[in-house]
């Protein structure tokens, strides 16, 4: 198991170690760099003439560290980030990224961990639905739900939810994270209540495009499962059906839909990302948006980064716990 | 069970196995068996698929749909009553308006619309609408209109041709008084086509090196699966916006849809590689490749004649199914104001007005190109869930 979890932890370093190359190159692609929106600023603003704002740039060059070969400045900056928590700076805000990342990206952890959980169960529970109902009604409404969850885009129906809160209903909860009063107040019951009355359209959209996905994976193997002779055997024996379902079928179904999980969050992200934009609600998305108009490189590779790094750590903890559910996981690493 | 990491379609390997051990063995006993008894045709792969597929309402439903989209897509011009271009001042922002059969003195094959009026009461200000039922707005069969290109031809003909007169926007105008329902049609074809580029360039990377992948093995197969498991641990969106971000600002709206096909395709072959490395591990075992081996046939050979076709079905059924979530990245991208840039016209774009939440209030049936996402990717999916039984005829 050691050995196993050895293995898993670095490649999953490795793995930080290429998108951390790709966050690098991202932020270095566009022309120009932080000097040169320096000296661009003192001529516009500060009246130097061109070759004062030279001298300048070329100062500033020296000062950060970018006249410095690529791997050199690569390493700069990536021992910046992981000794002293130093992301970049925002061009726009004219503030360190962590401060304007900060709470946001909590809240899209948050709320697409929400939607993950609700997804994986109200999957996991069609597609049982489908499996023991195969060709009956029940596995036809599971499938008509998995089907429209996976083909109606979500920025649609999170449209669609907008307008009907907005112009249909009046609702008085569209286009922020909480209310008025709730904004400086510490966390309580009462806060979490209105924020949930907040986001629930985010919750509600990313959880039923995903739901989708876990449906049909857990019906197919469930179907697999039950078609086979212990199954046979334990009806034979007498053993009640639900029992046979949820004794003896569906833990040994399980294990793909655990592989399955570190695949299904960047859906879950995405979603998230999504609806937020559409529905203007600040976590990661709408800010990631309005880095994108304002050329705000920094900001933009700086969440690309970070969602990242949430992925691969969710995939290395999704391999671990099939690792720990199922031996031949761990014994194939060893051979 | 060689490798240890998650198989992305959470499909357990062994039923995939099976499923592709079964065609090549059974085509292999059916050519045994039919000169036993010359009674029984042999049947071949695909008319067994066609079979199968043919029972399948919800697939024969989507082949259908796809069928006539495609078609819609090329006679996109011929079906537009407007120009998807053409400006009418009088008619900004001017609601869909109902589509009648019947008047008075009977049916009309044409479905015809009344003009509407807008007037200020004078004495409240309210805006008063009054539908002239005297006058028939009616579209011409196959009458002329605005010219178009269609396989190099110059046309004008129109299935329904514009009234002169008066309006027939049976889904509205936008806020240049251009026809909704032109620009829906047209939208379809950038869509369309953006689509079908993506999903060919993925298609081709992620077979070519899933095959290579599988059949090579060893120490290549190893680096070659790492570099796709990072491709698969990419999010999504995030990604496409960090390389939106990076392209540069003054492109030709041409050479701008070109580079968003390049950057959809940057991901989505990561997971068809995926699946078909497993199956090709699964063929590049079996004896008929060995015997092919030992016959002396080459390598190229090898992957192009007998474990290529053997992996084609699942490649189509990838394509189908790839090409609606190709559709709906591309649709969001462009909503945003970050894909395709006017005066391209696709659905995305269009729906790009509804971003604005005063004008979805005030105007909701700017959201009407959604019905064309909707349709594509509903019937795509069910074409590709169809196709998806059906390749494996021999399953129960």
């Amino acid at each position: 198991m050691l050995r196993f979890l050895l293995r898993r932890t670095i490649s999953a370093l490795g793995l930080l170690f290429v998108v951390s190359i790709v966050s690098f190159t991202l932020i270095k692609a566009p022309p120009g760099d932080y000097a040169d929106y320096a000296a661009a600023l003192a001529r516009s603003q500060g009246g130097l003439s061109y070759e004062q704002s030279m001298v300048l740039r070329d100062q500033l060059r020296e000062r950060l560290g970018l006249d410095k070969p690529m791997p050199q400045q690569y390493l700069q900056w990536i021992s910046g980030m992981v000794l002293r928590g130093d992301f970049g700076t925002s061009y726009v805000y004219n503030k360190p990224v962590l401060n304007l990342l900060g709470e946001r990206f909590f809240r899209t952890l948050a709320i697409a961990g929400t939607c993950h959980v609700l997804a994986t169960l109200i999957g996991v529970g069609l597609g049982i639905i489908g499996a023991v109902y195969q060709h009956r009604w029940g596995d036809r409404i599971a499938s008509t739900i998995a089907f429209l969850g996976m083909t109606i885009p979500r920025f649609f129906m999170a449209l669609v939810i907008l307008y009907w809160l907005a112009f249909v209903i009046g609702y008085p909860y569209v286009g922020a994270i909480s209310s008025r009063e709730f904004i400086l107040a510490p966390m309580s019951f009462a806060k979490l209540w209105d924020t949930l009355k907040h986001v629930w359209p985010i919750i509600f959209v990313a959880a039923f495009g995903g739901l989708a996905y876990n449906m049909r994976v857990m019906r197919g193997n469930l179907l697999d499962v039950l078609r086979q002779p212990y199954i046979e055997a334990a009806r034979a024996k007498g053993v009640p059906g639900h029992k046979v379902v949820l004794k003896h079928a569906l833990p040994n179904a399980l294990h793909p839909l655990v592989m399955y999980q570190g695949v299904a969050m960047p859906y879950m992200l995405s979603g998230e990302l999504e609806v937020a934009i559409v529905l203007g609600i600040p976590t990661i998305g709408p800010l990631m948006l309005d880095s994108l108009y304002r050329n705000d490189i920094w900001v933009t590779t700086t969440i690309f980064l970070w969602l990242s790094t949430v992925l691969v750590v969710a995939n290395l903890l999704a391999d671990i716990a099939l690792g720990l559910l199922d031996p031949r996981v761990r014994q194939a690493g060893t051979l | 069970m060689l490798d240890t990491t998650p198989d992305p379609t959470g499909e357990p390997i062994p039923a995939a196995l099976a499923a592709d051990i079964a065609p090549a063995g059974a085509e292999l006993l059916a050519d045994a068996a039919a000169p036993a008894s010359r009674t029984v045709k042999s049947q071949t792969y695909l008319r067994l698929v066609w079979r199968r597929f043919r029972r399948n309402t919800m697939g024969m439903v989507g082949a259908v749909m796809v069928a006539l989209l495609l078609l819609a897509t090329v006679f996109a011009d011929f079906l537009s009553p407007y120009s998807p271009v053409g400006r009418n001042p009088d008619a900004i922002y001017s609601p869909p308006q109902s589509l009648h059969f019947f008047t008075q003195d009977g049916f009309h094959i044409i479905p015809f619309t009344n003009p509407v009026t807008t007037e200020i009461d004078p004495n409240t200000f309210a805006t008063v609408t009054k539908v002239d039922t005297d006058t028939l707005c009616q579209p011409t069969f196959l009458g002329r209109g605005w010219s178009y290109r269609l396989f190099g031809l110059q046309l004008d003909r129109h299935l329904l041709a514009a009234p002169d007169k008066c309006p027939w926007n049976i889904l509205g105008t936008d806020r240049d008084g251009r026809d909704m329902f032109s620009r829906l049609l047209a939208g379809s074809q950038l869509t369309m086509s953006i689509a079908l580029l993506v999903v060919a360039v993925a298609v081709t990377l992620g077979s070519l090196v899933g095959i290579i992948s599988g059949y090579l093995g060893g120490i290549a197969d190893h680096w070659i699966q790492r570099g796709v498991e990072f491709f698969l641990a990419i999010p999504e969106v995030p990604f496409y916006f960090a390389l939106v971000a990076i392209v540069p600002r003054n492109l030709e709206p041409f050479q701008l849809v070109l580079v968003i096909c390049l950057i959809l395709s940057t991901l989505r072959w990561a997971h068809l590689a995926r699946e078909v490395r497993g199956k090709t591990l699964a063929i590049a075992h079996l004896d008929y490749v060995s015997a092919a081996e030992a016959v002396g046939a080459g390598r190229w050979r090898i992957v192009v004649r007998h474990i290529l076709p053997n992996v084609m079905s699942h490649v189509v059924v990838a394509t189908t199914l790839l090409i609606p979530s190709i559709i709906l990245i591309e649709s969001f991208l462009s909503f945003l104001g970050l894909g395709v840039q006017p005066p391209m016209i696709s659905w995305g774009l269009l729906l790009n007005a509804a971003q604005n939440i005063q004008n979805l209030g005030s105007y909701p049936w700017v959201l009407t190109p959604v019905a064309g996402v909707l349709v594509a990717v509903m019937s795509f999916n069910m074409l590709g869930d169809g196709l998806r039984d059906a390749i494996d005829p021999y399953q129960a």
